[in-house]
């Protein structure tokens, strides 16, 4: 429902080849703006108040020489800048 | 070899033997057009004109994405099952010169057509030197001496008054992985360009790398992609609005090659195809339309502000479906095939000329 943005900010590994030792791994990140406080977002509906619920999705590739763990995945998603949290302008 | 003639050398290469179809010098021959893959575009905006709010609009079309090469198309005449070897007289040498690799090779007729590929567009175009076995050369000669051999079937398989193959230099050359690594973009800025480094290999050394031709059909490929989607949702200047945007930009990379020096031999990526699709719904209404009103009105009669919100809601779509497969548009993503192994010979053009 689009007012009610639910997607959950974080990153899924949407796809792994293997060449020649070399891991290949696609990795979706999600991020949105954090969610307003229930009562106060009804409000701001109700009131017609401007707010946006912006999420973003980036599918992007990422090298790894074996196979990554979590925190390598990590630690490479926070090299690539990656924020799960959109600051609200 | 029950009878014929074996020629070998102080090494024991053999030079000539008569049971084996030597290739001769075919001819020299230039491109007859030149031609790009076209770009694989489309998009879909839907009612996104008049939507308030932040909905994105830039980047529709093909920018940042890296420039394509160039594909020179070749009509070699020689008639016969056998596709004749064609060494590539490449533009220029060294480590600025452009790539390039034969992309393909099919019969046409009474001709071989011959397809090179080149990493960047030039003002000079490669030019070919081609070999066939002498039972498809119908070249003449008046020269009524030197050496012919026949193999059991009495076809010719070696004449020397024709200018045989001469190979002074050859070995094998893997190619990058991927042709781009690292952030494939940014947001609606994409970021697809050859960051690759040239793989190098050495063959004995010659005097002169502008005068080296070199045979070495291009394998390898890589098709890399970058998807973005952005949506937002919420009220703006009294209407309530939605939109949902999808991207894909995604490029196909062929391998070719360039004489590096005059014994260095280097493999890189050219981008031979690109491509980018996106689908943009949007949708808005102001605060008094019947859906608002309906959502608001049932929220008070039932006392529930979330109530009117969430049948508001209902009356702007959802846009589940923006997305763009890139099963549909690219051959595979996020890859590469056949780099490794790949045979190349070098030879002078001065042979020939």
């Amino acid at each position: 429902m689009i007012n009610e943005i639910s997607v959950t900010a974080g990153w899924e590994i949407i796809n792994t080849e293997v060449i020649d030792g070399t891991y290949l791994v696609t990795i979706k990140m999600t991020s949105c703006e954090p969610d307003f406080e229930e009562e106060l977002h009804a409000q701001m509906h109700e009131d017609k108040v401007d707010h946006t619920h912006l999420k973003s999705i980036t599918a992007d590739l990422f090298t790894f020489d074996h196979d990554p763990t979590t925190a390598e995945i990590e630690a490479a998603l926070d090299e690539r800048g990656f924020n799960p949290v959109i600051a609200r302008e | 070899m029950a009878h014929g003639l074996l020629v070998k050398n102080d090494e024991g290469d053999i030079l000539i033997d008569s049971d084996f179809s030597h290739y001769h010098f075919l001819g020299k021959y230039n491109h007859s057009s030149v031609t790009q893959v076209p770009d694989i575009t489309g998009g879909s905006d839907a009612n996104t004109n008049s939507i308030g709010g932040n909905s994105p609009d830039q980047n529709k079309g093909m920018e940042n994405m890296p420039a394509k090469g160039e594909i020179y198309i070749y009509s070699v005449p020689v008639n016969g099952a056998n596709p004749p070897i064609c060494f590539v007289k490449p533009t220029s040498s060294g480590a600025s010169a452009p790539y390039t690799g034969i992309v393909l090779t099919k019969q046409s007729g009474s001709n071989w057509e011959i397809r090179v590929f080149q990493s960047t567009v030039t003002s000079a175009s490669p030019v070919l030197y081609c070999f066939s076995p002498l039972a498809q050369i119908s070249n003449s000669t008046s020269t009524t001496h030197g050496l012919k051999t026949f193999n059991s079937s009495g076809v010719t398989t070696f004449d020397s008054r024709f200018k045989p193959l001469r190979a002074v230099g050859g070995g094998e050359i893997t190619s990058p992985g991927l042709a781009h690594t690292g952030s494939s973009g940014s947001s609606w800025d994409v970021s697809l360009s050859i960051n690759a480094s040239s793989v190098s290999t050495s063959f004995t050394a010659q005097s002169s790398a502008s005068d080296l031709i070199f045979y070495c059909p291009s394998l390898a490929h890589a098709c890399q992609k970058y998807e973005y989607e952005q949506a937002d949702s919420g009220w703006y200047s009294g209407r309530r609005y939605s939109w949902h945007r999808s991207d894909i930009w995604w490029c196909f990379y062929r391998s070719c090659f360039r004489i590096a020096s005059t014994s260095s031999f280097e493999a890189n990526y050219g981008v031979f195809a690109r491509g980018h699709f996106y689908e943009h719904e949007a949708e808005d209404e102001p605060w008094w339309s019947f859906s608002n009103l309906f959502g608001a009105l049932l929220g008070f009669l039932f006392g529930g502000a979330i109530f009117g919100v969430l049948i508001g809601a209902i009356s702007a779509s959802t846009f589940t479906n923006v997305n763009v497969e890139a099963g549909d548009y690219l051959p595979y993503s996020n890859s590469y095939r056949n780099t490794s192994g790949n045979s190349f010979i070098i030879s002078k053009a001065s042979y020939y000329d």
